[in-house]
């Protein structure tokens, strides 16, 4: 069936990956392994990235969306997630990707949180051809404040419902947005930032955001522009407003453009 | 613990992942976890993955799949929802040689379930959690009851917050639950449900507090379903503390902890139990 993705395991016993292979039609232009965000934002957008990357697959970009170990459908407990982790886990995908797709050049595109994952893979491998972030976030600990304000209004609706429980805060159950956030992850988020050194000569840094977020300091990006009206998805935990919806469609035909011509941007 | 890929229908993008214990016979029927509204199988917070995995140290198999349009099942499936049940559970009997099923699901899932298990001769169970109830009087009396007993403060902090929210533009989460549900014309669910009894389907009906646009005070169950609701194949809860989407880790393991028991209970730990079968689905890179 066309645009389908094939389901598969990647890794090891102990820490199996679950992933999603969009092929192309016809052999890849590029091939670009998609870095999912974290917490409640990775079911959120899970549905947005399985079309991002049917359609990419569409125009020629062989794509494999993968969970992080102790996210999503691989194994592990919410627990055991960290960014370190996840970094090992692009390595991963990016090395089955690679097997699938031949000579084709391997990009990264990562959402929000992920991209701090993929940032620290792609300084360490210069074969990467191009990193793109969409919606990324330039700072840890202004996005733990953010998750925090989410998760104390989503803690205060439940006033709304006369019978239902309150809940303590996230220093009495540890859970930050309905997920265990323990102390190392929280130590990692704080520390989290798209750093300003250069990634690589080879590599070239992309950015899919609305005009609310500004360039990534110290480096020259491409970027795409998306409407700012489909980039409220991660601000509640409604999940309909996830849809790939036609206001999309050019933001996502122009990076599949420009993936499959990689020294445009270099 | 095992965790599979399972394809459902050929030119189709239904699969599914079936987690099962690690060696010798499942125990009972294979659980069938749908949907939640739109949330991918993964469940919200990853509570479907939680409950697979827990029932397989319980010696349980569990199905977790995408409807069409849902997760990572494409729109132009020609396939609708309640067919795509159908030919999942066609693909764990292949798989697993298991002829028995329990269907579960939450809000629009349970719904689904309902339907499947009045199509399914294969379903001998039903988890419906904040599936169908009627208001009836019981929930219009719990309204007023409760709204009596809130003191002059309480209202002008709520009609605070609700124009404050409203000009905000903020939707107040889950405020259409009681839209988008297929449920049968009113009445029609006592037929259906003994209809099911006399299948000896067991049910486990879940109520939590987050519907309040509908359900309020646990006899409106009896007053929906009747003098059936009384009997010892139904399993009746309602937990007005916990929310709609089981945001707290709390309550996602006492879920599953009363899911556990009366799986046990209703199903027991070592009836019926289906052979392997020999070849595994899956790819692994």
């Amino acid at each position: 069936m066309t645009g389908a993705p094939t389901p598969l395991w990647l890794g090891s016993p102990g820490r199996r990956l679950f992933a999603t292979w969009y092929a192309s039609p016809s052999a890849p232009r590029a091939t670009v392994v998609i870095c999912p965000p974290f917490f409640h934002e990775q079911f959120l957008s899970s549905r947005l990235f399985s079309l991002v990357a049917a359609r990419l697959a569409q125009s020629g970009i062989a794509c494999l969306r993968v969970d992080y170990f102790g996210t999503g459908d691989s194994e592990g407990h919410e627990a055991e997630f960290s960014i370190r982790g996840a970094r090992e886990d692009i390595s991963v995908a990016v090395a089955a990707a690679r097997a699938r797709s031949g000579d084709a050049p391997t990009a990264l595109l990562a959402v929000r949180g992920g991209g701090w994952p993929a940032w620290l893979f792609a300084a360490g491998d210069s074969s990467i051809s191009q990193l793109w972030i969409w919606q990324p976030i330039l700072s840890g600990s202004a996005y733990l404040a953010e998750l925090h304000r989410l998760d104390e209004a989503e803690r205060a609706l439940r006033a709304d419902y006369p019978f239902c429980r309150q809940l303590g805060s996230y220093q009495e159950d540890g859970q930050l947005v309905g997920y265990a956030c323990p102390e190392g992850l929280r130590s990692e988020i704080m520390a989290a930032e798209l750093p300003s050194r250069p990634l690589s000569g080879k590599t070239a840094l992309g950015v899919l955001a609305d005009d609310r977020v500004g360039d990534i300091p110290g480096h020259t990006t491409q970027r795409i522009e998306l409407p700012e009206s489909r980039t409220h998805w991660k601000d509640t935990l409604e999940v309909r407003a996830t849809f790939l919806t036609r206001e999309l469609h050019e933001p996502i035909d122009r990076l599949a453009a420009i993936l499959g011509a990689p020294r445009a941007i270099a | 613990m095992i965790d599979e890929i399972v394809h459902i229908a050929d030119n189709s993008s239904l699969f599914g992942l079936l987690t099962r214990p690690d060696a010798g016979p499942v125990h009972g029927p294979v659980l069938v976890v749908l949907n939640a509204g739109l949330i991918p199988r993964t469940g919200p917070f990853r509570l479907h993955v939680t409950l697979a995995r827990q029932m397989a140290r319980a010696g349980n198999a569990t199905f977790r799949f995408d409807l069409p349009g849902i997760g990572d099942t494409m729109l132009d499936s020609p396939i609708t929802s309640l067919p795509a049940v159908t030919l999942a559970l066609d693909a764990i009997e292949r798989h697993l040689g298991s002829t028995r099923f329990v269907i579960a699901g939450l809000c629009r899932g349970a719904d689904l379930a309902w339907k499947v298990a009045m199509h399914d001769q294969r379903v001998v169970g039903v988890l419906q959690i904040d599936g169908l109830a009627r208001a009836g009087p019981w929930f219009h009396v719990a309204q007023v009851r409760h709204h009596l007993r809130w003191p002059p403060t309480h209202w002008l902090t709520t009609a605070s917050r609700l124009v404050s929210r409203y000009l905000r533009r903020e939707p107040r989460p889950m405020e259409d639950l009681d839209i988008d549900r297929e449920w049968p014309p009113v009445g029609v669910e006592r037929t259906q449900l003994r209809e099911l009894l006399d299948r000896r389907v067991h049910i486990f009906s879940l109520f939590t507090g987050g519907i309040t646009s509908y359900f309020l005070d646990s006899r409106q169950f009896v007053s929906t379903y009747g003098k059936l609701a009384h009997d010892p194949a139904i399993r009746f809860a309602y937990w007005p503390e916990c929310d709609h989407i089981f945001f707290s880790e709390t309550d996602r393991a006492r879920m599953i902890g009363e899911v556990l028991d009366w799986y046990s209970k209703a199903f027991g730990q070592s009836e019926n139990a289906a052979p392997l079968a020999s070849t595994r689905t899956g790819t692994s890179a």
